[in-house]
């Protein structure tokens, strides 16, 4: 009786189990190709990959490292939203709730805050480690330009983030945000109180700044990232170094074709193939993909909870509209951005980023020069390195400036004098 | 087929071009309606005209910062006049430097002097000076939307 029930059980189980996942564990090479293919999860990957794509030095993990934060951004983002209420009123105590009296409220709150400073590094990574190892070129020019809306779409993320906790920083940033985008040409007043939703910062401007946080630029950068992770694929794949072919002395040869008929398989170009060169760079994607890729989760989770453990995001003191502090700073990753402002709005505001994003935008139709693709540092292409370098370590300084030589009223101070 | 007749612009190539554009101009009339959706027509914010103290609280010489209307109230031997404190770079309040007679931004940095003109950028223009009346119960009137000639206009009591 009682071995009846377990048997019956246990078959039941099979059956579910068999209708969720039709091939159980995989174990051949045929059901691991299966298994990547038949889930709508685990599709967007290939069957197999080349061992160049799996190479920690190469690809240095940023990528996926960016994509999990966004992952972890949203879960962690659509918990806030439970707490939070975009309303001047409301705002900063439901801020101040979430710091001390929501059990866990100020670690989700912290791992929003650090998880979003993390993505702008690793997704401003991403773009040096793409850069500098020739992935934009042919066929990836315009996956690289979706990386850049990509990288945009980020930093607007973040602006319209740390605008909700409506403290100095959040009201002072929105009046010195929107009053940048009132130097734009001709439609420059106009797009300010689109924004604002008025004349002045208020509750419209809070509601819209929500809106676009919670709602229209997530959804735009879950497309947009989808479209990338697409293109990777359908433009063939991670880039790599051209495959060197084997030395002539090594090829092998095929026995000329006489009067045998071959079949399709024996008909290749030339007298020989490769033989064993391809197919054994690349590997299963099931396990050898996938393992890597829970690791990379499993250290980027563990590095954010330990410093949302250690450390607190920045909570300024209720939002004033009458004094901003002073010196009154944006976050890190846009005081280049204020920097070049404190010294003309119109060019550092309006030009200036306009012209960066404009030159990244067009760098793979630029830079001609098909040579060193899928190498760090290519000497095939010197003078692009340089040029992206300059480019890179100005944006740097002028961050360092903003960040450490900036005093009060923005005059110019010596950190280590103070 | 023959070559005059494909290039003959048949009934077909035209009913499709009067779709298409009809096409266009629906989704293009959709979007701007819906751009115009995110303008809002009533707005609930202070009115741009406001009073505030009456004449007798402003001594002469005193400078004051009237807070919720970021405004500083003069009484100069010239006059009354008010100049708005909300810096023309990128809009942070400007605060008023007693002993240098000066107003400086605390964001990025600008100067200006007492009746509003640069003297240190990155503001262009100077602040703007606000018209201001005595108004029928004996306070100021100071009408935001009038912006007046800086350094002319002058209130006497």
């Amino acid at each position: 009786m009682l071995e009846n029930i377990y048997l019956y059980i246990s078959s039941l189980i099979d059956k579910v189990n068999s209708s969720i996942f039709r091939i159980g564990y995989p174990r051949t090479r045929r059901d691991k190709t299966q298994a990547m293919a038949q889930s709508l999860f685990l599709h967007i990957h290939p069957a197999k990959v080349h061992k160049n794509t799996l190479r920690p030095t190469y690809t240095l993990g940023l990528g996926l490292i960016s994509f999990y934060l966004f992952i972890i951004l949203a879960v962690t983002g659509v918990l806030l939203m439970f707490y939070y209420v975009p309303s001047l009123n409301e705002a900063y105590g439901s801020m101040k709730d979430l710091e001390f009296v929501v059990t866990f409220g100020i670690l989700l709150r912290n791992m929003h805050r650090w998880a979003a400073h993390g993505m702008v590094i690793t997704v401003f990574l991403h773009m040096c480690r793409v850069f500098y190892t020739g992935s934009y070129k042919r066929p990836r020019e315009f996956n690289w330009i979706i990386g850049v809306l990509l990288f945009l779409l980020t930093l607007f993320l973040s602006f319209t983030g740390y605008l909700l906790p409506w403290d100095q920083l959040a009201f002072w940033a929105i009046t010195v945000g929107t009053n940048i985008a009132r130097y734009a040409p001709i439609i420059g007043e106009k797009i300010q109180f689109l924004l604002l939703g008025g004349n002045i910062v208020g509750q419209n401007a809070l509601l819209r700044f929500y809106t676009f946080h919670i709602a229209v630029l997530p959804l735009a950068m879950a497309i947009l990232i989808a479209l990338h992770f697409w293109r990777i694929r359908k433009d063939g794949g991670l880039s790599r170094p051209v495959d060197e072919l084997k030395d002539k002395s090594e090829w092998q040869s095929l026995p000329e074709a006489t009067s045998k008929t071959y079949g399709l398989m024996a008909i290749v170009k030339g007298k020989s193939y490769e033989v064993d060169k391809e197919p054994e760079d690349y590997v299963m994607s099931w396990p050898h993909l996938l393992v890597r890729e829970l690791v990379v989760f499993m250290a980027v989770l563990v590095v954010l909870l330990s410093v949302s453990i250690f450390f607190n995001a920045p909570l300024e003191e209720l939002a004033n509209p009458t004094h901003p502090t002073n010196p009154a700073k944006a976050p890190w990753y846009f005081l280049g951005l204020q920097e070049l402002v404190s010294h003309s709005a119109f060019i550092g505001g309006v030009l200036v980023p306009a012209v960066m994003v404009l030159f990244l935008l067009a760098l793979p139709y630029i830079d001609r020069n098909p040579k060193g693709v899928g190498v760090w540092f290519s000497r095939q292409r010197r003078f692009a390195v340089i040029i992206f370098t300059i480019f890179a370590i100005v944006n740097i300084l002028l961050i360092i400036i903003g960040v450490y030589f900036r005093g009060p009223n923005w005059s110019f101070i010596l950190p280590w004098k103070s | 087929m023959d070559n005059d007749k494909k290039n003959e612009f048949t009934r077909r190539d035209f009913l499709l071009i009067v779709g298409a554009l009809g096409l266009f101009t629906f989704f293009g009339g959709a979007l701007g309606s819906l751009l115009r959706f995110m303008f809002p027509n009533v707005l609930y914010e202070p009115s741009a005209k406001f009073k505030l103290g009456r004449p007798e609280a402003y001594p002469v010489g005193s400078v004051t910062f009237e807070e919720e209307r970021k405004v500083y109230l003069f009484h100069t031997q010239r006059g009354y006049f008010v100049i708005s404190g909300i810096c023309t770079h990128l809009g942070c309040t400007v605060n008023w430097d007693r002993t240098k007679g000066n107003f400086i931004c605390p964001c990025h940095g600008s100067i200006f002097t007492e009746d509003g003109r640069v003297t240190k950028g990155p503001a262009r223009s100077p602040l703007a000076w606000y018209e201001v009346k005595l108004g029928d119960d004996g306070r100021f009137l100071v009408d935001s939307r009038k912006v007046v000639r800086p350094g002319e206009t002058f209130l006497k009591v």
